[in-house]
């Protein structure tokens, strides 16, 4: 009996990322490639006149300049179908600083980035918004001719006027958060060549097949004449989620049939990837005098930038999960996504949640703290369980273990008795503060199938063959340990082919916390056909119904009798034989039902993540400086199919949470490199117990539902819960930087 | 990205450097630790003729001390000065400073000549080519317009070295050579006070040793760094301070110097006017640290804003001098 | 610029003599993944920021992107690919892999090389002393605390 799930196995990666052999998308060369640089904008908002590269194209070592002329499909691309607004050399208009212009080609970048230097661009400045609530003015000047609204978003539910006049308190307050960059470690990169009939690109992405069929469309050709293969794909985060490189390498190969290559420098990685979406997040929360919530009615208003990319998807997150994970009788949500003419923003770890969560995490803060109940047992009086319905109508009936995981946390608190605020001394005080969070797995209300194929071969291996893209996260190892457990095959006798569009379907994105319960059920898909196809293959060499056949142990027996068997593998070699591969097709859709335009009524996920988290914390009362001290988050993922990675996805989550609430913030023109963005260092970091709950999904694979971007959500409200209690002030807009904090002591001292 | 083009040169011995500086008409620019330098060359800020990388002479390297001073030579580097258990015991503040600096990689190549002979910085100033080009060139790119304070008739970018407080703290002198010659200075005299040109080093010179006199008596030091994380930042406010007591605890002597605070270390001269001769008292300190308030000149081109920055001054300030007097033994 | 000429220099990588005919403009960081396709050694930002371009110079982290190629001749370079031998891997790697401390990678051969370089010189470290030695590698994906194990193990 083999045993897969549930154990700590090795990463199956981690072998080639040790001896720095695994090659990301930087790492890619070939021979003779001409590089790429693209010419960008140095206007937030402007027209284009004219380009000129005749200048240009006489430097020694340039082979082709491109412009929006060259681009023989739809110049525009966009992760999502009805908001594909972006284009890949401007056309008419450039709308960011950053926007490409133009693209050049030459056998080495110093010829590249002097050519790039002599292409005159004709502008006529155009006024620049850079404010969401000012872009949705009336009569200011259109950033898309379709309007400065990217979309809107609503919840409604019960009665919100009758839910507030019913509630003893109301708490009104409007939070902030910034705009953050991923900062994967790994640039941008990657390289194309022409090969088959086809043009291909091997680059580091979170999405393949996504990228194939932009890039397809960008050029005019059919998917299947463009081949991308993820390499080395060195953190994502949802940055490598939009094309970046991959649509210019392929207009280069489409026109030149010759093998290039390009490589984001860190600045244009900052200047033009996408960004987290900065919320203004206006929040009316009433509750009785116990502690149970009446009403939530929140305002939401979120800056895009220059482009849609996810902002749609971000917007109707934010608003699904704006209760966050608590039951309320009436809901009104009202999201809004402005463009602005500021970098755009798209996918990041967490779509929204993180900075919605930070908001009702302190609503409820502010309500435990006032009604004068621990701020854990406030959570625990409101929180989901077995039956509860959401703010969207959905009933939740199996894996809810939001409750669970605030007994863990508190279990942990009282344990080390984090509320006496051991240590303090004068002008440096400690605080304890609590966050939770739900999130629900996949896309929101919309069809996110992921494909599989798993193939036995004759000599007792198979192949799993995915779609789906390792960005760090762990996807290749947890799909082979699902594929092992259900095929009963060791992990090593099964082989992985990944991320490469021409020998995978599509398995998705890489992104909301999707590929372990989704993809991880079209695994489970694929075997079952695959045992239909040894099924039927052993009715005929046993003489027996298929339904009287069970698959066991590698092996299909007669229920009938349990001696009349035959291996599976014969089977394969008999197939093969035949000329016959067996390989089993999977493919699975979380169920959900479109929500209502009008009232966001429907069924958004198929199932939810929900974590909680405890974050002790020190405030230097004279700088300002927050010391995180030690954290316990629990998170409930259904089933830790390998325990040891969820760990480490939890304490990411933390890591990446702290920058969220305490220093990282993308100033546009202002954050250029990595001297300007801060990220925390091994010397910034707490003690941290990663806590695992599994309230199994009987959905999921062997009941697991996802963690990834659950891991970072209960940080931020945490930390900032824990400043409040620590010296009495609230952060109202993160990050909660120095200054942030010095001034609203300052505001209470002065009070 | 990448270096412009220059040629390169590697003296091994100091004659030979100072002869090679003198032959170029001072293109030849020194290459220390090279760590601050060429980010600076890869952002296009600066384009040597001739780049001389200082790191094969070897007499440049080293600490020794005689009875009455120590003499770190310029290419020492930031590693050894903080290890070094002489100037833990001897001179605390200086190697506070040196730990401070980065990261221990960052530290295994910086030297003190480097570090002492870094550049003022500006966001307005440090940034590539694609967001200066089409701007006017600003004070300290030889232009005459200041991003940061519009309208200024002057360059405001900001000095954050980290061993040069600490140093001036400790009265310390470095010896700057050229062919055939050799000068002394106190350190705050290697500081123009202008943003534009904040070393006042000839082309032709070169920073070759450092020398602190080491001081006699009861005293104490300490060098307080300000920054959000706890590793890689370079300040945003910084306090050196170095306090020598009598038997009866009363202040002999008194240096504060302030770092990230202007575009040259900032000597806070009311300290030894209101300490000396006093006992060492909370009211005291605050007069100092309102006094290094004042002297702070700050504006908006680092990465808080200037109106934190000012106040963290008197903070550091504080604890500069409180720590310095916790660490007499 | 007018005249800057390539240079023959020899470079000592990984136990192995190379010679390389290159500008002297080039860093090593370049040189190591362009002339030698030693591309363990990664380029994060290219101005000393994020210790992804860490290699051993003389048995100290150094980072390689902000050291010219010609000025580490005659130092003994020690990148990833040099650590284990035959894909025999180094006890440090073994660490990184068993403990977990691998998700995205990219950081991962600056911050092995930190951590060999720490353990040579006091291979008793404590947690802060491993701390302190890593400040300078910014990791975005594992919050370092199973990076801080797996060099703590390596320690025994």
């Amino acid at each position: 009996m083999v045993d897969f799930v549930g154990k700590d196995i090795l990463r199956v990666d981690a072998f080639d990322k040790a001896l720095g052999s695994i090659l990301y998308g930087p790492d890619q060369n070939i021979e003779g490639a001409l590089w790429l640089l693209a010419k960008r904008s140095p206007y937030p908002h402007a027209r284009i006149l004219s380009i000129d590269t005749s200048q240009a194209e006489t430097i020694d070592g340039v082979v082709r300049i491109f412009t929006a002329a060259d681009i023989p499909g739809e110049n525009s691309f966009g992760i999502i179908p009805v908001t594909k607004d972006q284009t890949l050399l401007a056309k008419d208009k450039v709308r960011y600083i950053g926007d490409a212009v133009a693209l050049v080609a030459a056998y080495d970048l110093k010829s590249a980035k002097e050519a790039v230097d002599k292409i005159k661009v004709n502008y006529e400045e155009l006024p620049a918004i850079y404010d969401p609530e000012e872009s949705l003015k009336k009569g200011r000047i259109l950033i898309h001719e379709k309007g400065n609204l990217l979309c809107s978003s609503r919840i409604i539910k019960g009665d919100i006027e009758k839910g507030f006049s019913n509630a003893d308190i109301i708490i009104e307050r409007e939070y902030r958060t910034s705009r953050l960059e991923h900062l994967s470690l790994e640039p941008e990169g990657g390289i194309g060549y022409f090969e088959d009939g086809r043009i291909v690109i091997i680059a580091s992405t979170q999405n393949p097949h996504y990228d194939r069929d932009d890039v397809a469309r960008l050029l005019g050709l059919s998917p299947d004449k463009v081949r991308v293969i993820q390499c080395g794909t060195g953190g994502g985060f949802g940055g490598k989620l939009d094309i970046s490189v991959q649509g210019f390498i392929g207009l280069a190969v489409y026109h030149l049939k010759r093998a290039v290559r390009m490589v984001y420098s860190r600045e244009e990685s900052f200047l033009t990837t996408a960004k987290r979406h900065p919320l203004i997040m206006r929040y009316k929360t009433g509750a009785k005098k116990d502690g149970k919530l009446t009403a939530v009615k929140v305002d939401i208003i979120g800056d895009t930038g220059a482009y849609a990319s996810y902002g749609l998807a971000v917007i109707m997150r934010a608003t699904v999960h704006a209760t966050g994970p608590y039951e309320v009788e009436n809901v009104y949500v009202d999201g809004k996504m402005a463009y602005t003419n500021l970098p755009w923003c798209g996918a990041m770890r967490g779509f929204g949640v993180p900075q919605i969560a930070f908001a009702h995490e302190s609503q409820m803060d502010i309500l435990a703290h006032e009604l004068n109940i621990d701020p854990i047992d406030i959570r625990l009086i409101n929180a989901f369980k077995k039956g509860s319905v959401t703010a969207t109508g959905q009933r939740l009936d199996h894996s809810v273990g939001i409750k669970e995981s605030l007994y863990k946390i508190k279990e942990i608190r009282d344990k080390y008795s984090w509320s006496k605020k051991k240590g303090e001394r004068l002008g440096t005080y400690i605080g304890v503060g609590v966050g939770s969070m739900w999130y629900g797995i996949g896309n929101t209300g919309v069809p996110n199938p992921s494909t599989a194929q798993v193939e036995l071969l004759p000599d007792g291996s198979a192949i799993l063959y995915t779609g789906a893209a390792e960005i760090g996260q762990g996807s290749d190892t947890i799909l082979l340990q699902i594929a092992s457990q259900r095929l009963g095959i060791a992990i090593d006798r099964i082989k992985l082919v990944r991320g490469d569009t021409l020998y995978t379907t599509n398995a998705g994105a890489t992104s909301a916390s999707r590929q372990t319960y989704i993809s991880g059920n079209a695994v489970m898909d694929s075997i079952d056909h695959l045992e239909d196809i040894l099924k039927a293959e052993a009715s005929e060499q046993m003489d027996l119904p298929s339904s009287e056949l069970i698959v066991k142990d590698g092996k299909i027996f007669s229920i009938k009798d349990s001696s009349k068997s035959i291996d599976i593998f014969e089977l394969v070699k008999i197939c093969n034989k035949n000329k016959v591969r067996v390989i089993g097709e999977g493919r699975f859709d979380p169920p959900t039902i479109k929500l209502d335009p009008e009232t966001g009524q429907g069924v958004p996920y198929a199932t939810y993540a929900f974590a909680s988290q405890v974050s002790r914390v020190e405030v230097d009362t004279f700088t300002g400086f927050i010391k995180v001290l030690n954290s316990a988050s629990a998170h409930d993922v259904g089933k830790a199919i390998n325990p040891k990675m969820v760990k480490g996805q939890i304490t990411s989550g933390v890591a990446m949470g702290i920058g969220m609430a305490l220093m990282e913030e993308f100033v546009p023109n202002k954050t250029k490199s990595l001297k300007d963005y801060y990220i925390p260092t091994s010397m910034d970091m707490p003690e941290i117990i990663p806590i695992i709950v599994e309230d199994k999904e009987p959905t999921g694979p062997f009941g697991a539902k996802g963690v990834g971007e659950p891991a970072l959500i209960p940080t931020a409200p945490a930390i900032i819960n824990g400043i409040y209690d620590a010296v009495g002030v609230r952060i109202t807009h993160l990050p909660a930087n120095l200054e942030r904090v010095i001034g609203e002591l300052l505001k209470k001292e002065g009070a | 990205m990448r270096l412009p083009s220059f040629n390169y040169l590697e003296p091994i011995t100091l004659t030979d450097a100072l002869n090679l500086m003198e032959e170029y008409h001072g293109r030849a620019q020194p290459l220390a630790g090279g760590t601050e330098l060429l980010p600076r060359m890869k952002l296009g800020l600066t384009h040597p003729t001739y780049l001389m990388s200082l790191k094969e002479i070897h007499e440049l390297k080293g600490i020794k001390s005689n009875k009455n001073e120590l003499y770190i030579g310029g290419m020492t580097s930031l590693r050894e000065i903080f290890l070094s258990t002489l100037l833990q015991q001897k001179f605390l503040a200086i190697s506070e400073a040196a730990g401070s600096v980065a990261a221990p990689p960052l530290r295994n190549m910086g030297t003190i000549a480097g570090n002492l002979c870094q550049d003022t910085r500006c966001f307005f100033y440090n940034q590539s080519y694609f967001w200066r080009r089409g701007l006017k060139p600003c004070f300290k790119a030889g232009g005459n317009v200041c991003y940061a304070v519009p309208g200024s008739k002057k360059c405001f970018s900001v000095y954050q070295g980290d061993l040069a407080p600490a140093l001036i703290a400790f009265n310390a002198k470095v010896r700057i050579e050229k062919k055939g010659s050799s000068r002394i200075i106190p350190i705050e005299e290697l500081f123009s006070g202008k943003g534009e040109k904040p070393i006042v080093i000839a082309d032709d010179e070169l920073l070759t040793q450092v020398i602190v006199p080491i001081p006699e008596g009861i005293y104490g030091s300490s060098y307080r760094k300000f920054r959000l994380r706890n590793a890689l930042d370079y300040p945003l406010v910084s306090a050196a301070a170095f306090l020598a007591i009598d038997s009866e605890k009363k202040v002999k002597s008194v240096k504060v110097v302030l770092g990230a605070a202007g575009p040259a270390p900032v000597i806070v001269k009311e300290a030894e006017d209101i300490l000396k001769g006093k006992k060492v008292e909370e009211s005291a300190i605050n007069e100092i640290a309102e006094a290094a308030y004042k002297r702070a000149q700050m504006v908006d081109n680092l990465g808080l804003p200037a109106s934190y920055r000012k106040k963290m001054v008197r903070v550091f300030t504080k604890r500069a001098i409180e720590n310095a007097f916790n660490s007499i033994k | 610029m007018k005249g800057m000429k390539k240079e023959l220099i020899t470079l000592r990588v990984n136990n192995e003599d190379y010679e390389i005919f290159t500008y002297p403009n080039k860093t090593l960081l370049e040189v190591l993944r362009e002339d030698l396709m030693l591309t363990g050694t990664k380029e994060g930002c290219s101005e000393g920021a994020c210790g992804t371009c860490t290699v051993l110079m003389d048995g100290k982290p150094i980072r390689s992107c902000l050291m010219l190629a010609v000025e580490a001749q005659g130092k003994d370079i020690t990148t990833i690919e040099g650590l284990s031998e035959d894909d025999e891997l180094h006890p440090i790697q073994k660490n990184f892999i068993e403990q977990g401390a691998i998700q995205c990678g990219f950081c991962t051969p600056g911050m092995i090389l930190t951590a060999k370089a720490l353990l040579d010189e006091n291979p008793r470290p404590t947690e802060d002393d491993i701390k302190v030695a890593i400040s300078g590698n910014v990791c975005r994906c594992t919050g370092y605390a199973k990076i801080v194990k797996a060099i703590k193990e390596s320690s025994k």
